[in-house]
């Protein structure tokens, strides 16, 4: 008897430790989970955890010091720019590693070893769009300059120091929740996340869709709809600027070509939200009689945050600003005589070519008349809990197919397949670029970083102490005929392919203009007489103009002049579509709420500001408006996909075409016309509203309440890691783009002059551990618009009453 | 009483090093060598690891300000976050506590025969103070 008890006490031991210690699903190991010695509890850090500390690290050549403020901001100071890169990895490292291996495997594929079938197509999708043949690429030139190799030697020697100091108790929440381990750091996970970034901001197009539409429509409608200038757009180099170039002859565009429509479209597609503003105003415009410098980059926001805060101080270097954790250097930040920062070109430079496969078997593709063989790659996907997945992805010359099939076969045997060929797969080093931007004194010193530059394509803008402010959307360009892939290209025809590039001199620029200040909001670079066709869209007016108006009407600028323009919420398509939608509308076939909606729409200011209806009103009423006019002849369930036309065409038509053919529904037998539309739309709009918020309009018709700003945990999917129901105002193409769930990632405001000065914050926190102060400290602050100050150093004795703690790191 | 102790003080220890079921071996042998009956010894593993893990608990929640606790309440849908602190505890109690009575099991299960088939006439009853001490003193000549 008592053997028993023995026995079975022993086994239920064994089997409770055994359950406590295995993973449910996705329930993580409980006992595991929760013992307090190394479990979740663990990362619970008290809130003065940075106090003074002593560090020996393997692989430093000297002694570092690192300061951290009061937001957690480290401020490195090193003797050599090997422990400067080297320090930089280490405390990016220990603030935020799960997310820089998060972002790099996801880049790679690799999200199903820890997810699970559930993100394999996800994994799939990323394989075959070629990003980690990009980053390899990208890895060779890299490595083949030794500043470069240095830099990124270092950094990832400073990860792996803090990876192999840890134990599994001192391992990331994440990693404890979804219950795995930390691997090895690479160079090849550095270049990988570049090309996520070059992914979320330059794959961007719309060939297939607009090759559909050209099949339905014919050339001279849809160059109509979707014409290669944006209505009301002024271009970011000024019109009046000087030309400093002589043009290369662009390649002849080469005969028709009618390629076939395509029927499969499951692509990524990047939030229409993700843009970015970047202003600097010259000394003639500012208070100081100095340059200041304004940007704000707009991304899907996330916790832990994209960005990271660090004040780098080398030999030859004193740099401050944001980071991207998992590469070195700042990327958008300033210096003692300079600052800069950057907004998305968002310019063709990804192309698709229908190929013609041999036979069924797909191992040869036409190209120049002959035959030529793909390359086959087989991308092997380790599923959590599953089977490893293999997918074999074919590779032209052009560049990888990423689609096999889709489309009528043109032979019933043999599906085409659509190869791409995109900038990002080509060898690049923009590590060199911010290399040499973090140490720029002067103008000279910015355009020969910028020379190094190849992908994704930014808006660099500039300021200086000297006094100069420039902007330059650079990058590098494909050289294409006009319209050179705005529908898709012919994959065996030599001329179709791109055949050079735009010389990086020739990349539209300005310097100093007359009207004393540059700015970007990713519209056209240049106006129609640029010499050389980058793209057919990019943003739409509304940002782009009203900074400039603003801009153009400042004088005696201050910091917070540039702060509240950053934080401007004028709905400039409110305000140049809502007059004339207000004329069509009938009010005697409104009802009660309909009318008291139309008073709140009347009486609005178009500011799309938190406590306004207003906004609400317009927001519901436009994207019904969208849908009224273009659904029915671009109907998103089409067989063949298609998009509808831009706003600003939206808004063209609205202004200016009321009897164009597209304000008939083809779908009913009346006749609609805008006055029509405009009174059915409002009337949906305001009863979606009342089913929704009841028919007193109370405060969840407010702006703030209906957006629901919201920054989600980096996984999506772990809801008490992010942040909901932000009370902020602004919206998608307000120059306070803050949307849903996109929005200035980071914000800053540099002043130049004898002794330089900014201010910042990012939506988040320096942390990555949602158990810190400093994972979400600065979100209230950003979310009321307001900026901080920026502590920039020049020794590591300093003395600054912001200072927390004080670091040695020894080797 | 020595055994809650013992338990609680070793468990503190090994678990800056081991990993977190060190407890359940921690208690078992403990409990192998203190144990006096079954319902001293479990109540011993289950209140020295659930001490042990509330009190670390508790401190890692007020030094954190509570941040962490709130989330990782909110995961598991408690509805308050120091409720965090007693699922906790209660989780470590039990490994300590069934560990611990098993360590008794064992401890009369393994004992010299004469006193064991005692046991066996008796099962389920607490051992005497006079068959503990029996078994301690062979037990320290070794």
């Amino acid at each position: 008897m008592i053997g028993i008890k023995a026995f079975f006490t022993l086994l239920f031991t064994i089997t409770l430790v055994f359950l406590l210690n295995s993973r449910m699903g996705s329930v993580p190991p409980l006992g595991k989970f929760m013992n307090p010695f190394g479990g979740f509890w663990a990362n619970a850090e008290p809130r003065n955890a940075g106090k003074d500390k002593n560090l020996n690290l393997h692989g430093l050549r000297g002694e570092v010091k690192v300061v951290f403020d009061d937001n957690m901001v480290p401020h490195i100071f090193a003797a050599s720019n090997h422990d400067l890169y080297f320090a930089q990895g280490y405390v990016t490292a220990m603030h935020r590693l799960w997310q820089m291996e998060l972002q790099t495997h996801f880049a790679a594929g690799r999200v199903s070893e820890i997810i699970g079938e559930a993100t394999a197509e996800i994994d799939r999708y990323n394989r075959r769009m070629g990003l980690t043949y990009g980053a390899g690429q990208s890895l060779k030139a890299m490595m083949a300059d030794s500043m470069s190799r240095e830099v990124i030697q270092a950094y990832s020697d400073g990860i792996n120091a803090y990876i192999n100091g840890l134990s599994p108790a001192d391992y990331p929440l994440e990693y404890k929740l979804l219950g795995y381990e930390p691997e090895p750091w690479s160079p090849l996970k550095c270049a990988l996340l570049l090309k996520q970034m070059a992914m979320t901001l330059s794959s961007g197009n719309d060939d297939r869709r607009l090759t559909n539409i050209l099949h339905k429509y014919g050339y001279a409608t849809t160059q109509n709809l979707f014409p290669n200038f944006h209505f009301r757009s002024e271009p970011i180099i000024p019109t009046d600027a000087p030309r400093d170039f002589q043009p290369v002859p662009v390649p002849k565009q080469p005969e028709n070509f009618l390629p076939r429509p395509t029927d499969k479209m499951a692509m990524y597609e990047p939030d229409p939200g993700t843009g970015s503003n970047n202003w600097a105003i010259s000394g003639s415009k500012s208070a100081t009689g100095y340059p200041i410098l304004a940007n704000d980059p707009h991304l899907d926001l996330t916790l832990p945050s994209i960005w990271y805060q660090v004040q780098l101080v080398g030999p030859d270097v004193n740099v401050y600003g944001a980071s991207l954790p998992g590469s070195p250097h700042v990327i958008s930040g300033f210096n003692q005589r300079i600052a800069w920062g950057v907004t998305n070109v968002g310019s063709d430079v990804l192309d698709w070519y229908e190929i013609r496969f041999r036979d069924a078997a797909r191992n040869e593709y036409l190209y120049d008349g002959k035959w030529r063989p793909v390359r086959k790659v087989v991308e092997v996907i380790k599923v959590r809990g599953k089977a490893d997945v293999a997918d074999t992805v074919r590779y032209t010359h052009h560049g990888p197919v990423v689609y096999d099939e889709g489309g009528k076969p043109y032979n019933a045997n043999v599906p085409p397949g659509h190869a791409m060929r995109w900038v990002a797969h080509d060898s690049s080093n923009e590590v060199m670029t911010f290399h040499q931007l973090n140490r720029a004194r002067n103008y000279a010193d910015y355009t020969e970083a910028l020379t190094h530059y190849i992908c994704p394509a930014q808006n660099f803008v500039f300021a200086s102490a000297d006094n100069d402010i420039a902007i330059w959307p650079n990058g590098k360009f494909p050289l294409k005929w006009k319209e050179q892939g705005k529908y898709i290209l012919d994959g065996s025809n030599p001329a179709h392919e791109w055949q050079g590039w735009i010389p990086q001199p020739h990349n539209p620029h300005v310097k100093n203009p007359a009207r004393g200040f540059v700015s970007s909001a990713n519209q056209f670079p240049a106006d129609t007489t640029y010499p050389y066709y980058m793209d057919w869209s990019f943003e739409t007016y509304e940002r782009g103009t009203r900074i400039n108006n603003r801009l153009a009407a400042m004088q005696k600028a201050t910091i917070d002049s540039l702060r509240m323009l950053q934080n401007d919420n004028m709905n400039l398509m409110a305000r140049d579509a809502v007059p004339r939608m207000l004329t069509y509308l009938s009010p005697n076939q409104l009802n009660d709420v309909q009318l008291k909606a139309l008073g709140r729409m009347r009486n609005w200011n178009f500011q799309n500001d938190p406590q306004e209806v207003g906004p609400t009103l317009f927001d519901l009423w436009w994207k019904n408006m969208m849908v009224a006019l273009w659904e029915d002849d671009f109907p998103s369930d089409a067989q063949y996909p298609v998009r509808y036309p831009t706003r600003d065409r939206t808004l063209k038509l609205i202004l200016d075409e009321p009897d164009a053919r597209w304000v008939d529904n083809v779908k009913t037998e009346n006749k609609e016309t805008l006055a029509y539309l405009c009174t059915q739309t409002f009337r949906a709009a305001v009863d979606t509203l009342a089913k929704n918020g009841g028919e007193n309009i109370n405060e969840k018709w407010q702006w703030a309440n209906y957006k629901s700003t919201y920054i989600p945990h980096l996984t999506r999917q772990i809801k008490p890691f992010g942040r909901y129901n932000l009370p902020i105002g602004g919206g998608r193409n307000i120059v306070n783009a803050t949307s849903e769930k996109n929005g200035p990632s980071w914000r800053m405001v540099v002043a130049l002059g004898p002794q330089v000065k900014g201010y910042g914050v990012f939506p988040g926190g320096q942390s990555g551990n949602p158990g810190s102060y400093y994972y979400d400290n600065m979100v209230d602050t950003w979310a009321r618009g307001e900026l901080n100050e920026l502590v920039f150093l020049s020794q590591p004795e300093e003395e600054n009453k912001r200072i927390l703690a004080r670091w040695a790191l020894k080797k | 009483m020595p055994l809650f102790f013992l338990i609680l003080a070793l468990s503190f220890v090994l678990q800056f090093f081991l990993p977190w079921w060190i407890i359940a071996p921690v208690a078992f042998g403990l409990s192998l060598w203190k144990s006096t009956s079954a319902r001293q010894a479990f109540l011993a593993g289950f209140s020295a690891i659930f001490f042990l893990w509330a009190a670390m608990a508790l401190v890692i929640h007020l030094r954190n300000e509570g941040i962490l606790t709130a989330k990782i309440a909110a995961l598991f849908s408690l509805p308050f976050p120091s409720l965090m602190i007693l699922v906790t505890a209660l989780i470590g109690g039990l490994v300590g506590g069934i560990a611990a009575l098993s360590g008794f099991y064992w401890k009369q299960f393994l004992k010299p025969s004469p006193a064991a088939s005692s046991m066996k006439a008796n099962a389920g009853t607490p051992v005497t103070a006079q068959q503990n001490f029996t078994f301690k003193t062979r037990h320290n000549k070794v």
